[in-house]
């Protein structure tokens, strides 16, 4: 079942490859469909999933390094389905919004995009540590080609290179505490892992190599200047994909490895993790405020965001972890959708500059109604899915440490202030006809690409259980 | 009666390289008396000669696969045949078939009317592989003076470039220096211990106390110990110097720039594996108990090696400097898993070794491919001027982009693959700063070749070379073939590891 997730998109793509460059619309048809047919496929894993087997699930060993003792090995459990559902929930998005917006080496791109689908897949159900590392380093190469080479400015080559730079850096020294852990327990299989008990010492410096990897991918604030450059530069796909799905695979990291395997170093360290998150909240929220770009402003929020899911985990209890997955799914939702809504008026008028903007409601009222949707979400509002998870993360924060709930709450009122700003700026005030002549709103296929999102926000928004009731069993198993 | 001894077994054993030398005597004299007759217009059969040395390549292989016996030593303790010696020398075999295959083209276009260059590649080659097998001071230098002064002419051989001449000299100067220096060496040795063979010295080496001698350099006496150290440490800069390790290496970005290409992919890819296993059975084998000395200087080699590589790559413009660079970086990485001294490390170094060959294989295929001009003044020369390659080439760009994410060591690719191995092997005795270091240094690298992949694809530029060139059979094939090698290693690595540990058992059997 999981095997048939990541070799269809593997499959469209060696279709793609045989198919002739010319032939623009059999190549999205074929990627759209491939892409389509995965989701398809992974929620039927969704229906067959037992919630109440608190194991992995789904699990298929293939022999692959069999003399160091490395074997393919994937399996399933709530969190990493949630992940995997929302990656073939946002791929098929994805490229219908490139349908009309790659001009040059369309067949190229969709090869490297479906490519990028099955190795994320592979990452989120993969339960062998150094494989993890292999695939989770291996999508450094098609976003690496993705902003570098449909990106839309010259900056975009610094932006590629801060891009594969950061999160190479940080995630070399992983690889290195993977074989120490290697050398103590004599495999890497995440199960057998979880049985063996590494020392204190031990614990601090491995944790702390994983640490620098994940946080380089979540971006922490030392090391976050890559994301909002990378987001500038990339395509409105490669945006939706880096904020959706890349950025998860940090805090998928954390939860999925470092809490339970490093259960001391996690303690040990918690105190620097509150630091330096609450910093980012904090830092990374005023930034967004004084931004002129609308996807800087999208992407610095993000940063805020995926801090607060930090601060959710390392809270180490129950209703910060769940809270915080869930609001990793409900940021995949409300952001991409966020920046799925910027690539629609850039792709009308090609440029990402608040200036140029304002009064957009006159013009493009639907556009703007859902705009206002994932606005109000990416703020927080009650009633959408943005709001279920912060309530469970401060419940979580307020639960461990008052003080450090107290700062990261004044992220929810900056949330406030640059997301109502920007879209106060962007749909009110006078129509600025100076600058752009011709006006017209969402046709049909953006509107289809928004719809979904928009249906999700709301729904998670009232009535959370379906993602929710995944969790309980797997906190409880961890 | 040892006269006949040597007809019945020696030479049997030693029929690959037998053949190899033989059929060089046999084109030395075509060579002089029919090729260079002018009745005959004067470059003749040249091109034929091309298609001979690889099929006498082929030849051989298959001779060394069918050798019956497995484990002898021959000619009065001078060489050794051996699972180990023979499996390298196949893999020396499959490289050289494959660089001259590469390189076929070139000689044709550039006008390389001389049978001198296939003589000089087979007489290097017999070279090298006696090199392999040999099981002796005096033998090892010999074989090592063979291949040697075949690659100075070869260097040179390209008559009107002052490169050309330049690299040679360099070459011929420097590589006289590391003889030197390894003579010396193995002088010293032969002095203090009144013998050279490999495994008279194993028993003496044995039965001294090391720890008396580290640290005990007093300038006046030193003891038995301290000059067979000396003696060891001669040695090996001598081959350093072969090997083009760091602080040695400063010979080789000129040789590599000034030389024909075709045999620049010579000098990439077949002595270091010769000079490797030369290395192992010296250190491995015969030295093993001074590991206390020479693990420490391979540290340090090593170390400055990917630092000199790493740096030294960062500011060049030229392809062949950069991939000099870039080649001094890897024999960095595979000295890191030489230096931990274990069965694993060996494994990891051959394994490093294989898909090094491989990667090269395939960048001087496409650097071969696309210095061939029609016109002469024209040519590819520095990095800039593949631009625009991904729009009139994209199957080979693809291919080069492959490659060189392999070489920055980016996962799922081959050379991921072998840096972890390398990595393994020296964390599992706990070298943890040199691997900290070199996988940070490793990160570096990885910045210049994306800023290869970056002139491919990101810069598009008008004034650039028109880079569309028609690919020949025999490269296509190559490429394909080590193509595939590089991306899909990853589906199944476990046949070639197990391949290079039974060859790295072999070496203890």
């Amino acid at each position: 079942m999981l095997e048939l997730l990541f070799t269809i998109p593997i499959f469209g793509s060696l279709l793609i490859v045989f198919t002739s460059r010319d032939n623009i619309i059999y190549i999205r048809n074929i990627a759209l469909y491939s892409s389509l047919i995965t989701f398809f496929m992974s929620v039927l894993v969704w229906i067959e999933f037992d919630y109440f087997i608190s194991k992995f699930q789904f699990v298929n060993k293939i022999s692959w390094f069999s003399s160091l003792n490395i074997n393919f090995f994937v399996g399933i459990d709530g969190v990493s389905l949630l992940f995997i559902l929302l990656t073939t929930f946002i791929f098929p998005l994805c490229i219908l919004t490139s349908w009309k917006s790659i001009k040059e080496n369309l067949k190229e791109y969709m090869i490297v995009f479906l490519m990028m689908e099955a190795l994320l897949i592979i990452v989120f159900c993969i339960l062998d540590l150094l494989l993890f590392y292999v695939f989770f380093e291996s999508i450094l190469i098609p976003i690496f080609l993705i902003v570098g080479i449909w990106g839309s400015r010259r900056r975009r080559i610094r932006a590629s290179y801060m891009l594969f730079l950061y999160t190479l850096l940080g995630s070399v020294l992983m690889l290195l505490a993977i074989l120490v852990m290697y050398f103590q327990v004599g495999t890497t299989d995440y199960q057998i892992l979880l049985t063996s008990s590494f020392s204190e010492n031990k614990q601090k410096i491995l944790w702390l190599a994983f640490f620098v990897s994940f946080a380089a991918k979540i971006p922490m604030v030392p090391v976050h200047i890559w994301l909002p450059e990378a987001h500038v530069e990339a395509p409105t796909t490669g945006s939706v994909i880096l904020a959706g799905i890349l950025l998860k695979l940090g805090s998928y990291g954390f939860i999925r490895f470092s809490l339970p395997l490093f259960p001391f170093g996690s303690v040990y360290y918690s105190p620097l993790v509150y630091t330096i998150a609450t910093i980012s909240i904090i830092y990374t929220s005023l930034t967004a405020i004084r931004q002129t770009d609308l996807k800087r402003i999208i992407a610095y929020a993000s940063i805020a965001h995926m801090n607060l899911i930090m601060l959710g985990l390392f809270s180490l209890n129950m209703q910060g972890v769940e809270g915080s997955v869930m609001q990793m799914i409900s940021h995949g939702i409300v952001s991409s959708a966020l920046f799925l809504g910027v690539g629609v008026i850039y792709d009308r008028h090609h440029t990402r500059l608040l200036k140029y903007y304002g009064g957009l409601v006159q013009v493009m009222p639907v556009f703007i109604t859902l705009f206002l949707l994932f606005t109000f979400a990416n703020a927080a509002l009650p009633g959408t899915c943005n709001f279920v998870g912060e309530v469970m993360l401060f419940t979580g924060i307020f639960q461990d440490n008052i003080v450090i709930a107290f700062f990261s709450a004044t992220g929810i009122i900056l949330s406030g202030a640059y997301s109502l700003w920007l879209f106060n700026r962007i749909a009110y005030g006078n129509l600025k006809v100076s600058f752009i002549k011709g006006f017209s709103d969402v046709n049909r296929r953006e509107f289809y690409i928004l719809l979904p999102l928009a249906f999700l926000t709301i729904l998670f928004g009232i009535y959370p259980d379906p993602i929710l009731n995944k969790l309980h069993l797997v906190n409880v198993y961890n | 009666m040892a006269f006949f001894d040597l007809f019945n077994h020696n030479f049997k054993l030693f029929l690959p390289e037998l053949f190899i030398l033989l059929t060089g005597i046999f084109i030395l004299f075509l060579g002089a008396f029919i090729i260079n007759i002018r009745r005959y217009k004067y470059p003749y059969l040249v091109k034929e000669l091309h298609y001979l040395i690889i099929f006498i390549f082929t030849i051989s292989f298959f001779l060394l696969v069918n050798n019956p016996i497995r484990n002898f030593i021959i000619f009065n303790n001078l060489l050794i045949i051996d699972d180990f010696s023979s499996s390298i020398k196949g893999i020396v075999l499959l490289a050289t078939i494959g660089c001259l295959l590469i390189s076929f083209d070139y000689l044709e276009k550039e006008g390389f009317n001389m049978f001198e260059y296939n003589l000089l590649i087979l007489f290097s080659i017999f070279g090298i592989l006696c090199f392999i097998s040999s099981y002796d001071l005096v033998s090892l230098y010999l074989a090592l003076e063979v291949q040697s002064l075949s690659f100075y002419i070869l260097a040179t051989l390209k008559r009107d470039s002052g490169f050309s001449t330049e690299a040679g000299l360099k070459y011929f100067i420097l590589g006289a220096l590391s003889s030197g220096f390894l003579l010396f060496g193995i002088s010293l040795v032969y002095g203090l211990t009144g013998t050279t063979n490999f495994e008279s010295l194993t028993k003496i080496v044995l039965n001294f106390d090391l720890y008396e001698s580290i640290g005990n350099f007093s300038a006046l006496t030193f003891s038995f110990s301290d000059r067979l150290v000396l003696g060891l440490l001669f040695i090996m800069f001598g081959l350093f110097f072969k090997l083009s390790a760091a602080p040695f290496h400063m010979w080789s970005p000129d040789v590599y720039e000034g030389s024909p290409t075709s045999v620049t992919i010579l000098f990439a890819v077949v002595p270091k594996i010769g000079l490797f296993v030369v290395f192992s059975r010296l250190l491995f084998f015969t030295f093993y108990d001074l590991i206390g000395v020479w693990q420490n200087v391979l540290i340090i080699v090593s170390l400055l090696s990917i630092m000199i590589g790493t740096f030294g790559a960062l500011r060049q413009y030229r392809i062949k400097r950069f991939l000099a660079f870039s080649s001094i970086t890897h024999v960095g990485y595979l000295l890191i898993a030489f230096s931990t001294g274990t069965f694993e490390g060996l494994g990891a170094l051959f394994f490093y070794l294989v898909i090094y060959i491989v990667m090269s294989l395939n960048i001087w295929a496409i650097v071969i491919l696309l210095e061939i001009r029609k016109k002469k003044n024209i040519r590819l020369k520095y990095l800039t001027d593949l631009q625009n390659l991904s729009r009139n080439n994209p199957v080979l760009s693809l291919t080069l982009l492959v490659n060189l994410f392999s070489m920055a060591g980016v996962p799922p690719l081959a050379g991921f693959y072998a840096k972890v191995y390398v990595f393994f092997s020296a964390i599992e005795i706990s070298l943890n700063i040199l691997v900290i270091i070199g996988i940070l240094l490793s990160v570096i690298s990885a910045f210049y070749y994306i800023r290869f992949i970056k002139i491919i694809y990101f810069d598009n530029s008008s004034q650039s070379l028109f880079l569309t060139q028609n690919i020949d059979l025999k490269k296509a094939y190559l490429l394909g073939i080590t193509f595939y090698f590089i991306l899909f290693l990853f589906v199944r690595p476990d046949p070639l590891l197990l391949f290079v540990e039974r060859i790295g058992l072999s070496l203890f059997v």
